[in-house]
């Protein structure tokens, strides 16, 4: 299975059948489908807003990865009212708000889709739990897995 | 239910259970601590050991320290690496076996306690470097590496009261270190401590571990105690090896303070992390 790690973006025509985003804490994981022609992108970004000059940094924040990610989109050929858009993960760890990455990151997301003109189809967010996300790009499933309990479907 | 005492006493033994910390890795530290000591000594103590000796070797040459040239002896791995990465380089590898097995209490699968660890050692030597005094610099790694052994010997018994101690914490809003200190007598960071003290790490190591999860407890060794506590939260924020427990501890604003770091520092760490660690080289 094409795994997508912390930080990296790739997207269905780097390898066949379904893509795995394991380890999602308080990363977000941004996905976009093109259903009709079953291809997917992902990217998993970990911190909300780019202040690295780095080019290899820019997949690790939320505002740079979802620009990049929708960019690799429209290269491939996909238009951008043919995206749907999935986005899972920020969690957060117990205590003081203000380290609360992991919502940041889902505002950020959030903030620059709809700056896009983007609509978010599904998302499973927030919380405290770890989640592992399996994307079928050919059906536009995404399932969301946890270390306990029923897996999920968005 | 009141715990029973021999449910404590059942785990305390429990540490005794852990295999020692091999003999020549305590001797190491003893002779980096002497004032005289030189690349030749330790040379010659590494060379006793046949396992030991191929370890440094091939750590010294790995692509992961930028060598250029093949180092061929001991005597020139050791002056490479400096006493105290080779100390902890070979402190770490003792520990992998130990590390890399399967905490179903935790459900933190094969290998997740041994990358939580390197993680956390790299990320506390990284903290170490900017904000500690040569003290602290010299034991943030080991602390990093060693600060969830206590998970070792818990795993098995929040096994035995695993739904137990998910309803405290997911309907009763309980850490989960709280958790296991209702249901088991002990948490983690206990356990751990009683672990460093058994393998005879100087009281700022107990102290780290002790702490951990909660350094405004910590009457001395604050600096060491809020690196190991920050550390870990942003290993667990990364989603780097933590289990079931990782989302159900707090993270100490104040520790942050100590350290005279901003908020924003806590993000660079998390940003250097991704792109410095290679757990995969210890692995020998
Ligand atoms: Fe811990
Ligand atoms: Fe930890």
């Amino acid at each position: 299975m094409l795994q997508i790690g912390l930080g990296e973006l790739k997207t269905s025509t780097d390898g066949k059948g379904p893509m795995e985003i394991p380890n999602i804490m308080s990363g977000v994981a941004v996905i976009m489908l093109d259903k009709k022609r079953g291809m997917a992108g992902a990217v998993h970004v970990l911190l909300p807003v780019c202040n690295s000059m780095s080019r290899a940094d820019l997949t690790k924040f939320a505002d740079t990865g979802v620009k990049l990610l929708l960019g690799e989109m429209e290269n491939q050929g996909v238009a951008k009212h043919e995206i749907t858009i999935k986005v899972v993960g920020g969690s957060d760890l117990m205590g003081a708000t203000n380290f609360s990455v992991g919502h940041k990151n889902v505002e950020v997301v959030s903030r620059v889709l709809s700056q896009e003109g983007l609509l978010v189809a599904a998302q499973e967010v927030g919380g405290r739990r770890k989640r592992h996300v399996i994307i079928h790009p050919g059906t536009g499933r995404v399932q969301v897995k946890y270390l306990l309990g029923e897996p999920l479907d968005i | 239910m009141p715990i029973s005492l021999e449910l404590k006493r059942k785990i305390v033994r429990s540490v005794d259970d852990l295999p020692p910390i091999p003999r020549v890795v305590m001797k190491m530290k003893e002779l980096m601590m002497a004032p005289n000591c030189s690349a030749k000594h330790i040379a010659d103590l590494v060379s006793q050991d046949q396992a030991l000796a191929s370890k440094v070797l091939k750590l010294a040459n790995s692509p992961y320290f930028g060598v250029i040239r093949t180092i061929s002896s001991i005597q020139q791995g050791v002056a490479f690496l400096g006493f105290n990465t080779l100390h902890n380089l070979v402190l770490a590898s003792s520990l992998f076996g130990m590390y890399e097995k399967e905490l179903k209490g935790y459900k933190m699968a094969k290998g997740a306690l041994w990358e939580h660890s390197i993680y956390s050692a790299f990320a506390a030597q990284s903290l170490a470097e900017s904000v500690g005094n040569k003290a602290v610099r010299e034991t943030a790694f080991t602390a990093g590496l060693i600060h969830d052994v206590g998970k070792l010997v818990m795993s098995l018994y929040i096994s035995e009261v695993f739904q137990s101690i998910m309803d405290l914490v997911e309907r009763d809003g309980l850490q989960f270190l709280e958790a296991e200190k209702k249901l088991l007598g002990f948490d983690h960071a206990e356990i751990g401590s009683e672990v460093a003290r058994k393998w005879r790490f100087p009281p700022a190591l107990v102290n780290a571990i002790r702490y951990h999860h909660a350094p405004q407890l910590a009457s001395s060794d604050a600096d060491l105690v809020s690196i190991v506590h920050l550390s870990d939260a942003a290993c667990l924020m990364m989603g780097k090896g933590s289990g079931v427990d990782g989302g159900y501890y707090p993270i100490d604003g104040l520790a942050l303070q100590t350290l005279k770091m901003k908020e924003d520092d806590l993000q660079k760490l998390i940003l250097r992390l991704t792109s410095s660690v290679n757990p995969a080289i210890l692995e020998v």
